[in-house]
């Protein structure tokens, strides 16, 4: 209702002469009635029509899935399997997309059906053939086929995205890709390839995605509906994708004609993906019940808070994540090398600043393949460290630069701890603190590596499925000195150089794993080109009630999401 | 007189404009970084990056790139984000409306909450409604909005669950029809009650922490002003006549009081957009403010420049509103 005043206060105003003393009269009245008016809308009733809801609530069919809402720090601009490099967007792929193959479980080794309902492997190993299951659906309702295999991959292929060098590695033309029958497609590699598998159930890359949709928002400048996918999903997975709100989040619904069914499993009624931007509010929202899931996105207190509350639980496990931080081959002969590898406050980093996340290895994470359990592992020794570096040339009092991301406290914390043991030992180390794009761009910039500082801290690495060589090729090669790789401080060694090009082409993994002990030697005591922190142990916090998730090393921050539901009350 | 003063307050603002977007082009490639590499990800191969850069014309020599953009910008084409991979004119058109909102109602509040509070702390001079406005405006100048914020969430959301912890609307919700892009404003005028609470509920937390510090600001303006004002001989002499105290108070100090308030509002909008670039981050608000941040952080030239001139625009014109609203106030100022 309108009171009389304000009511001939708009019909002066309709008529145009209003004058300054009405405006100031009606001004001071809504303010004071702007506390009342909020008051009353904060108790007004929530309109709940189409709002997501934590509990369960009854299908139409009579299940009671409800939501599962996962936290995001920030929105998924690109979600596209074929182009995106992003964790979150591969989280993303593995609700809406299918693979041919998949990690079993938590096993980094053994290979799962998927799509795919078995396969056969030549002797050679260079020709594989899928027996892919006749009753799978694209969730625009179009089958998929040993066709609409192909089609997806050439597509992976030719589109020449960041992720292709998953697939690039082992097919160089969609030629090799040939479909025998409808549900039969084989892969013709041209050399024995026994990764090809573990490849094709990477989280980057192998999803397979709807051709009809690539057909109907492609254009003649983007022929592979790129820019339809950077925001759409059209999979085979188990859910598929309603709304995408990029940096408010995404909403993913049950797809009902699942291959799978959801006969035995009640599974979830829809996925949320929110953003929220705030680590503070992540960890309220988890606490309060809002919210089913984070992962590896809450600040380290707020784990250990949330590990004492009941009704969430952290599941850790372990990663083939590892990290480190690089020594610039250019700046820092061997021998200062190996002496600020014993310089490091290993066992700080690990209790203090990891808090039990973080497991001391080598340049290879122990769920690689060709992992090295007696791989030599640096102590904190600041005689041997000082003796070292003063052998390299360098005098007491001698400076060396540490850049680090500033915005990233754990690795700012690691460089004054490092920083302490320096300065004992007579030196001293200056930590320049840049922001996260400036550490990128000297990593991977032209910048000869006598510019580039004497360390960079925060680096690390993973394989984008389980092999060593895609782990260590991309960080310690001479091929990845420069402008586009990642051996930013320009390290090179004759004999690594050998074996990485031996293991890039291996057929017996016997001798990859005889190789990789030679080198994860050559990495850390012999010739060290970083320091290694060790395996970083993931988490994923959960609400109690959730249940049926198995993390995986290989697929970070991943969710199987067909396996999980919510316990019933 | 009123339409040269608008003429030439636009024609002023094509040279501010110009000169800021040179300013912010230039201090935004002396960052440095590869926005193409943030772009593909640390995994990319050098051959993708290339592409990237080729694809946004990054390669091209510094003038070249600004001269494009320059170009683009009078065809309204604001180029493209390299963080959300969209024309960023589309970008603003999704995240502005948000911002607009928060801001608007934020600026409503802080002004009608504000100009009472000082004009009863000047009048109850020492007494204690002025001791609670002289508080409020303390407490809104001291404490970073960053962390009122947080308070304000940990508060209204974590610890009593009076208020939602954040959004526009719950993920998932239908927005209401598009008239306004103001959720609460559309909401209302499709008659949808439900979706107008919701909206104003989820409003309610943002728009009071983003408006407590301007809101501080006007109060003491306001409080300054009738305390000056109210000890002039012509208030003395309209209180002599018997004039009436709510007529003295508000028919003759307010108006002469609030002028340099009208000033510090106009100021106040550049407050509360800056401001909303925090509150944006603590109540997932998807606005400008968080994808300005984004934008900044991911060396997103075209989107860094898009906002920065789009605040810079909202700003000019609103101390252009204030410039029109002293003629308003006080006829006796002209400009020549």
């Amino acid at each position: 209702m309108i009171d009389s005043r304000t009511a001939r206060f708009v019909a002066v105003a309709r008529g145009g002469s209003l004058s300054r003393r009405q405006v100031l009269d009606t001004g001071l009245r809504l303010g004071l009635a702007t506390p009342a008016i909020a008051a009353l809308m904060a108790n007004a009733p929530e309109a709940t029509a189409s709002a997501p809801q934590r509990r369960p609530f009854a299908r139409q069919d009579g299940g009671t899935g409800g939501t599962f809402t996962v936290l995001i720090s920030v929105g998924t601009e690109d979600i596209d399997p074929h182009y995106s490099y992003a964790t979150l967007s591969s989280t993303i792929a593995l609700c809406v997309y299918d693979m041919l193959v998949v990690y079993q479980d938590d096993s980094t080794t053994e290979i799962a059906p998927m799509l795919a309902e078995s396969w056969d492997v030549s002797d050679d190993e260079s020709t594989y053939t899928f027996k892919l299951r006749p009753n799978a659906r694209f969730h625009d309702g179009t089958v998929c086929d040993a066709q609409a295999v192909k089609d997806a991959y050439t597509r992976w292929l030719e589109l020449g995205g960041a992720v292709v060098q998953v697939i690039a590695r082992f097919v160089e033309s969609p030629d090799q890709m040939e479909v025998v029958d409808a549900t039969t497609l084989r892969f013709n590699l041209d050399r024995p390839q026994p990764l090809f598998l573990p490849a094709m159930a990477s989280q980057y890359g192998p999803s397979v995605v709807s051709p009809t949709a690539i057909r109907e928002n492609a254009t003649d400048e983007d022929p592979y509906a790129h820019e339809f996918f950077l925001a759409n999903a059209v999979g085979t997975g188990p859910y598929r994708l309603i709304s995408n709100s990029i940096n408010e989040g995404l909403v993913l619904e049950r797809f009902e004609e699942y291959w799978r069914g959801w006969d035995d499993n009640p599974g979830f009624d829809q996925v949320v993906f929110r953003v929220v931007p705030e680590d503070a509010t992540r960890r309220q929202l988890l606490e309060q019940g809002e919210a089913d899931a984070s992962a590896f996105n809450l600040t380290l207190d707020g784990v250990e808070a949330l590990r004492q509350n009941p009704d969430v639980v952290v599941v850790e496990y372990p990663t083939t994540s590892v990290s480190w931080a690089i020594l610039n081959a250019a700046r820092l002969p061997r021998e200062a090398r190996q002496g600020l590898s014993f310089a490091f406050p290993y066992e700080e980093v690990e209790q203090s600043v990891f808090r039990g996340l973080l497991k001391r290895t080598g340049p290879l994470a122990d769920s690689v393949v060709g992992y090295d359990p007696e791989v030599y592992l640096y102590q904190t020794d600041l005689d041997r460290a000082k003796e070292l570096v003063l052998q390299a040339g360098f005098a007491e009092g001698d400076v060396f630069e540490y850049m680090v991301d500033s915005t990233d406290e754990r690795e700012s914390t690691i460089a004054q701890l490092f920083q302490a043991n320096i300065q004992q030992m007579g030196f001293d180390l200056e930590i320049v603190a840049v922001d996260y794009a400036t550490v990128e761009s000297t990593i991977f910039g032209e910048q000869p590596a006598e510019e580039k500082p004497h360390l960079i801290g925060g680096w690390g690495w993973w394989p984008d499925y389980n092999d060593p060589w895609n782990h260590l090729a991309p960080n310690f090669t001479e091929a990845n000195i420069g402008n586009g790789g990642s051996n930013a401080g320009a390290w090179s060694n004759a004999r690594f150089e050998e074996i990485m090009a031996e293991a890039e082409v291996f057929t017996d993994e016997r001798r990859l794993i005889e190789l990789m002990a030679e080198a994860q030697d050559i990495l850390t005591e012999q010739d060290p080109p970083v320091i290694y922190y060790g395996q970083i142990v993931r988490y994923t916090v959960l609400a109690s009630d959730i249940q049926g998730f198995v993390p995986n090393p290989l697929y970070l921050d991943g969710f199987n999401i067909w396996d999980m539901s919510r316990a019933p009350a | 007189m009123l339409a040269r003063l608008i003429v030439r307050r636009l024609f002023f603002l094509v040279f501010v404009l110009f000169g800021l977007s040179v300013v912010t082009f230039s201090l935004s490639h002396i960052v440095p970084g590869d926005p193409a590499r943030l772009m593909a990800g640390p995994r990319a191969s050098a051959s993708t990056v290339d592409k990237i850069r080729e694809r946004y014309g990054l390669n091209d020599p510094l003038p070249a790139q600004y001269v494009n953009y320059v170009q683009g910008v009078l065809r309204l084409d604001l180029g493209d984000s390299f963080t959300t991979r969209r024309p960023v004119r589309d970008d603003l058109a999704r995240y502005l409306p948000a911002t607009l909102e928060l801001g608007f109602f934020a600026f409503i509040l802080s002004t009608v909450v504000g100009v009472p509070l000082g004009v009863l702390s000047a009048v109850k001079r020492d007494k204690w409604p002025d001791h609670i406005a002289r508080f409020v405006s303390i407490s809104g100048l001291a404490m970073p909005v960053f962390w009122l914020a947080i308070m304000a969430q940990f508060l209204f959301f974590g610890q009593l669950g009076w208020l939602p912890d954040g959004g526009r609307l719950p993920i998932g919700s239908d927005p209401p029809p598009n008239v306004t892009t103001l959720y609460t404003v559309d909401a209302l005028l499709a008659g949808e009650w439900g979706t107008f609470a919701t909206a104003v509920r989820h409003l309610l937390l943002p728009t009071i922490v983003l408006a407590y510090g301007s809101l501080a600001v006007i109060t003491r303006m306001v409080r300054g002003g009738m305390l000056e004002v109210l000890n002039q001989d012509y208030i003395r002499t309209a209180r002599a006549k018997g004039v009436a105290q709510k007529t003295v108070v508000v028919g003759h100090a307010l108006k002469n009081a609030l002028l340099p308030t009208v000033t510090s509002l106009g100021l106040q909008i550049g407050l509360l957009l800056s401001g909303a670039f925090l509150v944006e981050i603590v109540f997932s608000w998807p606005g400008i403010g968080r994808y300005a941040v984004e934008a900044i952080q991911r060396l997103d030239y075209n989107a860094t420049m898009a906002t920065t001139l789009i605040i810079a625009f909202v700003f000019v014109m609103m101390n252009l509103v204030v410039d029109v609203l002293y003629l308003f106030l006080d006829p006796r100022i002209t400009y020549s």
